[in-house]
């Protein structure tokens, strides 16, 4: 069985990105479920089991930040590995967001051989 | 907006229409003011503890299709519907982080709006353009103005 993976950002574009860098990464992948927000993503995984999440900070509704602290509260996902792929360039921030469990973080635009080193490392 | 700016401005989006679109800006100062047809405006608004202000973007919407098919690596036939805004409203997500790092540096903490879009007409690019308040470049050809504002 593949590694089921959580696509959350707003922008249409990104999701397409990431899903089709994972789709080639040479991963075995199996569902890949999108999100447009925090809330959206917080829905998906509550009714999916996912193994890895890729989140963006800056979303509609619910932004990243919100949704991992959301994540941590619930004893089913809260060990879930988070990747931020951001545009975010302030080092308090990325710090911060070390500091409340997420595993990597990758800068917009990100370059998909760093993203497959990541993610494999991650998945290991 | 200063030199600095527009030097920054040219810069920011040189690195990510070609990093993001495999896309390359060429700096122009002879553009005529020929409006290139339907174009759309993206804006991004930004805010920190000292500072308040805006980046905008407008291009062509036949332009901002071509940029979505290039990042998407599909035909513009295959392109899912408003693709093209949507690559325009992310080209500026991204380019405005860029710009703020470089303007301000990594220290100063900003939270960034949601990217918007409006429509543009021919005879309001030409507006845009013969103001003057715009960077005004190159990318694969098409005109595109680019403002930043701070207030």
């Amino acid at each position: 069985m593949g590694y089921n993976v959580l696509i959350a950002d707003d922008s249409m574009i990104i999701r397409k990105m990431i899903a089709k860098t994972l789709n080639i990464s040479g991963l075995d992948i199996g569902e890949i479920y999108f999100a447009e927000n925090g809330r959206q993503a917080l829905k998906q995984l509550k009714e999916n089991w996912v193994d890895i999440v890729f989140a963006d900070i800056n979303m509609p509704e619910m932004n990243g930040i919100k949704m991992i602290e959301e994540m941590r509260k619930e004893n089913l996902i809260k060990s879930i590995p988070v990747v931020i792929i951001s545009t975010e360039r302030n080092r308090e921030r990325i710090e911060t967001l070390k500091a409340m469990g997420v595993k990597a973080y990758l800068s917009k635009p990100f370059i998909p051989e760093e993203f497959s080193r990541t993610v494999k490392q991650l998945l290991r | 907006m200063n030199a600095d700016d527009n030097e920054i401005l040219i810069k920011v989006f040189s690195s990510i229409f070609e990093d993001f679109a495999f896309m390359f800006v060429e700096e122009t100062f002879d553009l005529e003011d020929d409006s290139p047809g339907e174009c759309l405006r993206a804006k991004i608004e930004f805010n920190s503890k000292s500072k308040k202000g805006c980046l905008e973007v407008v291009a062509p919407v036949e332009f901002c299709d071509e940029t979505a098919k290039n990042i998407l690596g599909t035909d513009v036939e295959e392109l899912p519907e408003n693709a093209g805004e949507n690559a325009l409203k992310e080209i500026l997500n991204i380019s405005c982080g860029y710009f703020l790092a470089e303007k301000f540096g990594t220290e100063e903490l900003f939270d960034l709006s949601i990217p918007e879009t409006s429509p543009v007409s021919g005879k309001e690019w030409n507006l845009l353009f013969n103001e003057k308040r715009h960077t005004t470049f190159l990318v694969d050809e098409s005109p595109v103005l680019a403002r930043f504002v701070v207030i």
